[in-house]
């Protein structure tokens, strides 16, 4: 080692040529000195995705057998489609081509949409084979607790969920809305506690859990319920309660009075018949009516949440947090995989006809604004057979369980010409990563910094990363 | 833990009929056993006290005499009391018998600085909140408070059960209770431990050290680091240095977690095991390791416990429950370690400071902590000399109403936020609102009905817990309430948390409308005779009187207090609103009701 380290020479490249570009114009155009926030390790798509589907696949997903299939048939018993879009790098499984949704009237109406099996659209979506939780550690976590602990906040224990984390990083805009007395609808987790944890300064943050598609418990409206001397009773009650305090015990009063006002805009929009989405109303709303909706994606839990989650975009919401499936298969795997991989590919299929279909109201389609992500505990292992003797799969500590093989899906990844890439690959005969490997704290970063969140308070180790959007 | 694929499970109504016999069946079911699912519990909690208290509960210091303050000019603003040679002959001549008043009176009284006189309902309400886990009726304040000592009121609720109950669920929390991480033994065992240290059965230090090397503890952290650091937390009120956790975690290295097949309640339970270390392979201490066992930090305290017949397996480890009484006892090293430290005490004498008066008093005037360790220990540790001392303090009474001269938190009261089971349990009480609960000792009760035995089943049945009709799973109304709202937490990862958001209020204004009905939806709500005075028939015409008649029955119920003369001339006026309406008194009565119950007077107190 020398005191003079040879630097390496300055190669601008296409991209660092085209950031200058970018800096020194915004340096022309702003009236002030303009200091970009090195604390904010960023992507070069911050901020451009306005919605992200998160979607769990429920249990444990065998994610060779779906979006990581070019492997033997010990990680993938059911094979790998022959015929997919051109240009896909990533493995795509065979029981992808089931689409049975497709058969009969009702599926030559989905064909008319647009709707086509996932084989036909893998072209739409990168993949990245190599997710990990916990990158340097010598093995998979294939405990059912701890790896849903990881899959919601990133780690063991975490006490923080992702959806808490992207309310928490987008506060700003929320407080900008309503400084405007409009109301921006915070990231929704349907059906699932665990997406909304949060303590201390995060607690506020947690989104809201609905259980079922109905917002009874967040649609109550005084305006619409109370004459109008039970609203000036219930104002003026708080209002003296107040007064009579020391002005030091004031906070959490005056906090529950704005609150308060707060839930009548939300109620607003809760009552809203555009969340009622099994009016079957033909009404086209973004482009798309709430029949449609349905034609789409049917009316299984997870196709209602996916309409639902459209629906709540349409009202400023930046993320929902739903499940699919029931993967984890300890027996009848073979026979019960292919039916759920079924309804999934329904609905990435229908995800890609309505976001593209749906214009977005602040210009473009949804397509273009919206990030879709699939995404599980742990992947899955049958030890060396194709199934276990239950004729299904587990989970332990080997590649199988450890690799989730992870799908992102919207306008941002196409436009980036990523469409069909794989970021990264296995050894077919036994997992072994041969290219890229992600942390998964490090992929929840990327996610997050693609939503325009401030994510500088979570996962301090891990940044976020390009190659998805660039 | 690999799992079989859940299968469709029959339909549990046969519970409806079998729940009577659930629990004589389950008993003689496990008389074999010594499990009784009326009192679950297993471990070193049970085997401590014989139900006599190590005080008489008589503390001093309920009944001082509250001096004028000293005719000084105060400090001003936010400026530090300097208590001079007259502020301590001021203070030494009062006699205090109360700690909280030895300590506060050179930065209050000493230095010419006065408290805020409390209102008597508001004081009233504020214990009965505090001690017994719900806001209190009018009729309640009057019953408790009416004509009685200050003294003997905290006394007569230190000796309830609602206290015992109170102080259950806050070291539920304190502990994480969680029953997928945690043997549901060790929990109702810890549970118990925490009733005697509330009873006074049971000195606080030596709760510490048992608590220390309880399964409820040890089962809950994965590494001897992390047991370290959580006993830390718990007992001296901050992550231990690195130093200090390296050091203590050689005292948690004999423990490991692992699980057991409970034979009667057909459940695999988490629970702790004892892997010996530090011991060659004849189970004799390995003089070369023996240093990976013992803590310096504190003096040479050494911790290795050998084998014998009891340990298995090739990793030669022993289930706790097998551990003897002398073994246990060995295991607590670490609570009685931390217990030798000032700190310690003062941690536990802030904590209940905190939970009493809702900011840092301790650190604040370390006078008050001071005086309150010295309390603690002139009364063998019994914690409820210190709960005694502060509620009987002019600190606790105080009105946190009005304007102060000054900036010092000590001089009015406390308005606190409360935990979401006051509020639900307190609109349950005072409507009679039909809703369920749900037990701090049982996070997932579904995993015990899907146990599938009688036993599981007749434990859940003595639990808080209420099963639905249909006999499938409990009554989940109370608990998905509670838990959107902080409280009745599952403690998976985090725990109880109070806070003023969108969603909480949202959830709380919806739950509000659901009770008092205000849009009066045929066969909802509460039953219309908890919302009117007694007589007046709920289609009477409202008229002024009328609906000053039904805002005070209705302050009176929830807010614990009578009504005052803007609210009387507020009903007045609301009622002639109704009056040329043509409203009854039902229809009065449910929006009003909607008013009251859904204020920040329900939240805070």
């Amino acid at each position: 080692m020398t005191d003079h380290n040879a630097k390496k020479g300055f190669k601008p490249g296409r991209r660092s040529f085209l950031k200058g570009m970018g800096v020194a114009a915004a340096t022309i155009a702003m009236p002030h000195v303009w200091v970009p926030n090195k604390a904010l390790a960023q992507t070069e798509a911050r901020g451009a995705a306005k919605h992200l589907i998160y979607i769990r696949l429920s249990g444990g997903f065998r994610f060779s057998a779906a979006f990581n299939g070019d492997t033997a048939s010990e990680f993938n018993p059911f094979g790998k489609a022959e015929n997919v879009a051109s240009a896909t790098e990533w493995g795509v499984g065979k029981l992808f081509e089931l689409a049975g949704w497709l058969n009969g009237d009702q599926g030559a109406e989905r064909a008319a949409l647009g709707m086509r099996p996932v084989t036909e659209m893998s072209d739409q979506m990168a993949v990245l084979p190599c997710v990990d939780h916990e990158p340097l550690s010598a093995r998979a976590d294939g405990n059912h607790n701890t790896g849903l602990q990881r899959f919601n906040t990133g780690y063991v224990g975490g006490g923080t969920s992702f959806l808490t984390m992207i309310n928490y990083g987008l506060r700003e805009r929320f407080a900008l809305a309503r400084e405007q007395g409009t109301v921006a609808l915070p990231a929704f987790s349907l059906g699932d506690s665990g997406m909304a944890m949060g303590a201390g300064p995060y607690a506020a943050h947690r989104p809201p859990v609905m259980q079922g598609d109905g917002f009874e418990r967040f649609g109550f409206s005084a305006a619409n319920t109370l004459p109008d001397w039970a609203q000036s009773m219930a104002s003026s009650v708080d209002e003296r309660y107040r007064a009579i305090h020391h002005p030091q015990n004031r906070a959490g009063v005056d906090a529950y009075m704005q609150t308060r006002a707060a839930t009548e805009l939300y109620a607003e929009i809760f009552n809203d018949e555009i969340l009622k989405i099994r009016n079957n109303s033909d009404e086209p709303i973004d482009g798309l009516s709430n029949r449609q909706l349905a034609t789409i994606f049917g009316d299984s839990r997870a196709a209602r949440n996916v309409r639902l989650a459209l629906r709540l975009f349409h009202f400023g919401c930046p993320a929902v947090y739903l499940n699919q499936g029931s993967y984890d298969m300890h027996s009848g795997e073979e026979a019960g995989l292919p039916r759920h991989m079924e309804e999934l590919g329904r609905i990435l299929s229908g995800l890609e006809v309505a976001l593209k279909a749906m214009d977005h109201p602040d210009g473009g389609t949804y397509w273009d604004n919206t990030l879709v992500v699939c995404g599980s505990e742990f992947g899955r292992t049958a030890r060396g057979s194709r199934f276990n003797s239950a004729r299904g799969s587990d989970h332990a500590g080997d590649y199988a369980t450890r690799w989730m093989s992870m799908p992102v899906m919207g306008g941002l990844v196409t436009a980036a010409g990523n469409g069909g890439k794989s970021f990264g690959m296995t050894r077919p005969s036994d997992l072994a990563p041969e290219g890229q490997v992600y942390s998964y704290r490090s992929l929840l970063k990327t996610l997050m910094d693609a939503l325009g969140c401030d994510h500088r308070e979570f996962f301090p180790a891990d940044r976020p990363f390009d190659d998805l959007f660039a | 833990m690999n799992r079989p694929q859940a299968r469709p499970t029959p339909s549990r109504g046969w519970l409806r009929w079998l729940t009577p016999l659930a629990l004589s069946l389950a008993l003689v079911a496990c008389h074999e056993s010594d499990f009784d699912p009326r009192d679950p519990a297993r471990g070193p909690g049970s085997a401590v006290g014989d139900g006599s208290t190590i005080t008489d509960g008589n503390f001093p210091g309920g009944n001082d005499t509250i001096p004028a303050a000293l005719d000084v000019e105060p400090p001003q603003g936010a400026q530090v009391p300097d208590c001079g040679a007259d502020c301590l002959s001021f203070c030494d001549a009062q006699g205090f018998e109360n700690p909280v008043h030895q300590g506060l009176c050179t930065s209050l009284w000493g230095v010419g600085l006065e408290p805020q006189p409390v209102y008597a309902n508001e004081a009233c309400r504020r214990l009965h909140v505090d001690l017994t886990g719900r806001f209190p009726t009018r009729d309640e304040v009057n019953r408790l408070c009416a004509g009685r000592s200050w003294d003997d009121i905290v006394k007569t609720l230190l000796d309830s059960e609602a206290f015992v109950e109170v102080n259950q669920r806050h070291w539920a929390d304190r502990f994480l209770y969680n029953t997928r991480a945690l043997s549901i033994e060790r929990i109702y065992d810890m549970d118990a431990l925490v009733g005697k240290l509330y009873r006074g059965e049971v000195a606080y230090d030596h709760f510490a050290a048992i608590a220390s090397a309880h399964p409820v503890l040890t089962r809950r952290h994965d590494t001897a680091g992390d047991r370290a650091e959580a006993l830390f937390h718990l007992f001296m009120g901050r992550p231990p240095l690195g130093s200090e956790r390296s050091d203590l975690a050689r005292l948690y290295t004999l423990w490991t977690n692992g699980y057991y097949d409970h034979p009667t309640l057909n459940m695999r339970l988490s629970d702790s095991f004892i892997r010996y270390r530090c011991v060659d392979e004849e189970g004799n201490i390995d003089p070369e390791s023996r240093g990976q066992c013992t803590s310096i930090l504190y003096g040479y305290n050494e911790l290795i416990l050998t084998p014998d017949i009891r340990s298995v397996g090739e990793d030669n480890q022993m289930w706790s429950g097998l551990l003897r009484a002398d073994e246990w006892e060995k295991l607590q090293m670490p609570g009685r370690l931390l217990a030798r430290q000032q700190a310690f005490w003062e941690t536990a004498v802030d904590d209940v400071i905190e939970r009493y008066l809702g900011y840092d008093l301790g650190t604040m005037v370390p006078e008050v902590r001071a005086a309150l360790v010295d309390h603690l220990l002139a009364h063998d540790g019994d914690i409820r000399s210190v709960h005694h001392a502060i509620l009987t303090s002019v600190a606790y009474l105080q009105s946190a109403r009005g304007l102060t001269d000054t900036d010092h938190r000590w001089t009015f009261g406390p308005l606190k936020q409360v935990d979401s089971e006051v509020w639900l349990d307190t609109i349950k009480h005072s409507v009679d609102y039909e809703l369920s609960s749900c037990d701090h000792r049982i996070s997932d009760p579904r995993d015990l009905l899907d146990a599938d035995s009688i036993s599981a089943i007749a434990l859940l049945e003595a639990s808080k817990w209420e099963m639905r009709e249909d006999g499938d799973d409990v009554r989940r109304d109370y608990s998905d309430l509670a838990r959107n709202l902080g409280g009745c937490p599952a403690n998976e990862v985090g725990g109880r948390f109070k806070i003023v958001s969108i969603l909480t209020t949202s959830t709380q204004l919806n739950f509000v409308n659901q009770v008092c009905n205000p849009a009066m939806t045929e066969g909802r709500g509460a039953a219309i005779e908890t919302l009117l005075p007694d007589g007046v028939h709920p289609d009477a015409a409202v008229t002024p009187q009328l609906a000053t008649q039904i805002v005070e029955h209705q302050v009176e119920t929830f807010f614990g207090r009578p009504l005052t003369d803007d609210e009387r001339e507020m009903a007045a006026t609301h009622g002639d609103t109704c009056e040329r309406a043509r409203c009854r008194a039902a229809e009065f009565a449910r929006p009003g009701c909607f008013a009251l119950l859904s204020s920040s007077e329900m939240l805070f107190y």
